[in-house]
């Protein structure tokens, strides 16, 4: 019974004080009317009464002024602020931009210093990083291959300044050199036969080039560097085979498959240095083969580099078995082959399916050997190349 | 001149002096006395003052425009710089709760007639409770309505009337008490002076 009636009280002393404090009426009406509650009433309104009369005065006009002065400079100040941060964000454009700057300038001084950087500098990853990004950025499979070959002669150079530092070529780096090498050759693959043919003459050349320094470089290399010279030419020799397999058949016969992890190369067990295709001094040339060499009698496909003086390209029926090529190699005696091979690596063993432990000579005139064959006779070899197919 | 608060509100907010200018004239008085009803005036209560106008600028960006005076924002600034102006000051008084309930006295028309001094009111209502002293002050210093004095407190308009009918009782309470205690003291003073004068 109390709650409702306090509620009602609440109200109608609200009322009164708002008419009071309004001016609207005095405390006698106030109290007037609301008769019944007169008594509880009377007291409340007479300590409002009270209190209102306690409210201070208001500021003194002086106060009103001074503190509308700062407030308004304030006011002005923060305005200026306000307008500040675009003066602000120009700098810190500006060191943005700076901080860009700078970081290209890092990564562009990481790149170029890394571009000259050997296997066992921190920089190499930069650099082999550098070269995956321009084989992704490459526009099309030529363009991959081409940069492939670029890279596998890279691989090359870098292990000859190693070696040339007196520095051991670890696994690792042997096995880059490896895959790199393997990665040109089955990018190359993938092209159209006439840009593949063309790619791998200059495959071929480009190891070849290799092949002449490498061994140069083993003629004066001391003892303990032998064996490493050895496995790194034994990887170009069976790159160099398989190249040349690929020419000879205008594609790859059946998919390669990897070469094995760093096959020891019989150089690096005998620790002799295999014979140089060509001389350092005589480069192979690159040479795009002028004549078509059928591959076999109804598919024609292009023949290996030609050397001959014949102005008029003839072709040269040359029946390859897709399963089993011989390789025919350019003599020594004819210098700027487009294919300097090697005899023979000494130290080879036939025990080695996928190294060819011997080269067969030159499929071109002015041996016989080219001469068109029927299929079922494999060009003469001393070994077959049954490794590679 | 704008008479609309909302466009003055949205000026201001881009820092237009005559605008802000325009709120603070507006409202300096209502947020002066509110600040000097409870902290008792004088250059505190003008501090305070400029204060909560400097603070309602930096703010400003940050208000909302919901219908409800700009005043209230004003007031809620106010409030709380003076909670951390009186808890600094360590001028925040509790009253008991026995004292609370205690009945009225019937002679409170004789404490106005004896023209109880505006610092004895102000001090009886420092002993208010903390939201009993800004009801009072929201509606008797700053003159807002219960339903402004219920959106500033954040309560509902009848809790807000319940709390003002409680401190008024309370205030009237506090004031008979002090009223009885200086008759206390008046009565002490006259026995002692007459017993002084009378002596056995």
């Amino acid at each position: 019974m109390k709650a409702p009636l306090k509620v009602s009280l609440d109200e109608i002393l609200n009322n009164c004080l708002d008419r009071l404090l309004a001016q609207k009426a005095s405390l006698a009406e106030c109290l007037a009317a609301y008769p019944e509650q007169r008594a509880a009433l009377e007291p409340l309104l007479q300590v409002a009464t009270l209190t209102a009369a306690a409210v201070p005065q208001d500021p003194s006009p002086a106060f009103v002024s001074a503190t509308r002065s700062r407030l308004l400079t304030a006011l002005a100040q923060k305005r200026a602020a306000r307008q500040r941060p675009r003066l602000i964000l120009r700098p810190l454009a500006l060191r943005l931009a700076a901080a860009l700057v700078a970081l290209l300038l890092v990564l562009t001084s990481c790149l170029v210093v890394s571009a000259d950087s050997l296997p066992d500098s921190p920089l190499y990853p930069v650099k082999l990083a550098a070269e995956q990004v321009q084989i992704w950025l490459a526009p099309d499979a030529e363009a991959r291959a081409q940069l492939h070959l670029q890279f596998v002669q890279r691989r090359f150079q870098e292990a000859q300044d190693l070696l040339q530092q007196g520095k051991s070529l670890q696994q690792p780096v042997l096995q880059t050199l490896n895959n790199e090498a393997e990665q040109a050759r089955a990018e190359i693959n993938q092209l159209r036969a006439e840009q593949a043919q063309l790619l791998r003459q200059r495959y071929a050349d480009l190891l070849a080039a290799q092949r002449a320094a490498l061994t140069q470089l083993q003629a004066s290399a001391p003892a303990e560097m032998q064996a490493n010279l050895g496995e790194t030419i034994g990887i170009l020799d069976q790159v160099q085979q398989q190249v040349r397999q690929d020419i000879l058949a205008g594609g790859p016969p059946t998919p390669t498959p990897s070469n094995p992890a760093i096959p020891p190369s019989p150089s690096a067990t005998t620790g002799q240095p295999s014979p140089p295709t060509n001389p350092p001094t005589e480069p192979a040339k690159p040479t795009v083969p002028a004549t078509p060499v059928p591959v076999s009698p109804t598919v024609p496909r292009p023949a290996p580099p030609e050397n001959t003086p014949t102005p008029t390209p003839t072709p040269v029926p040359l029946t390859v078995l897709p399963t089993a090529t011989p390789l025919p190699v350019v003599t020594p005696t004819q210098p700027g082959s487009p294919l300097p091979t090697p005899h023979r690596v000494p130290g080879q063993t036939p025990t080695r399916p996928s190294t060819p432990t011997a080269v067969p000579p030159s499929p071109r005139p002015p041996t016989p050997t080219m001469t068109p064959t029927p299929p079922s006779s494999p060009l003469p070899s001393p070994t077959p190349l049954s490794g590679n197919q | 001149m704008h008479d609309d608060e909302e466009t003055l509100v949205r000026l201001a907010q881009q820092y237009d002096p005559q605008a802000f200018g325009q709120l603070y004239e507006r409202y300096v008085a209502k947020i002066y006395r509110y600040i000097a009803f409870r902290v008792g005036g004088g250059p505190d209560a003008e501090d305070l003052t400029a204060e909560v106008f400097l603070k309602a600028m930096e703010a400003i960006d940050s208000y909302r425009w919901q219908g409800v005076p700009f005043s209230s924002w004003l007031l809620r600034i106010a409030h709380n710089w003076m909670v951390d102006y009186l808890r600094r000051k360590k001028r925040h008084g509790e009253v008991a709760l026995e004292d609370y309930h205690r009945p009225p006295d019937k002679d409170m028309a004789l404490l106005i007639d004896q023209a109880m001094t505006r610092q004895e009111v102000l001090t009886a209502v420092a002993k208010l409770t903390e939201a009993q002293q800004q009801v009072v002050a929201l509606r008797f210093a700053a003159g807002c309505s219960i339903r402004e004095a219920a959106a500033i407190m954040g309560k509902t308009e009848g809790a807000v009337k319940s709390l003002q009918h409680n401190a008024l009782f309370t205030l009237r309470r506090l004031l008979a008490d002090y009223q009885r205690a200086q008759s206390e003291e008046s009565h002490e003073s006259t026995s002692e002076s007459v017993s002084g004068r009378n002596p056995e």
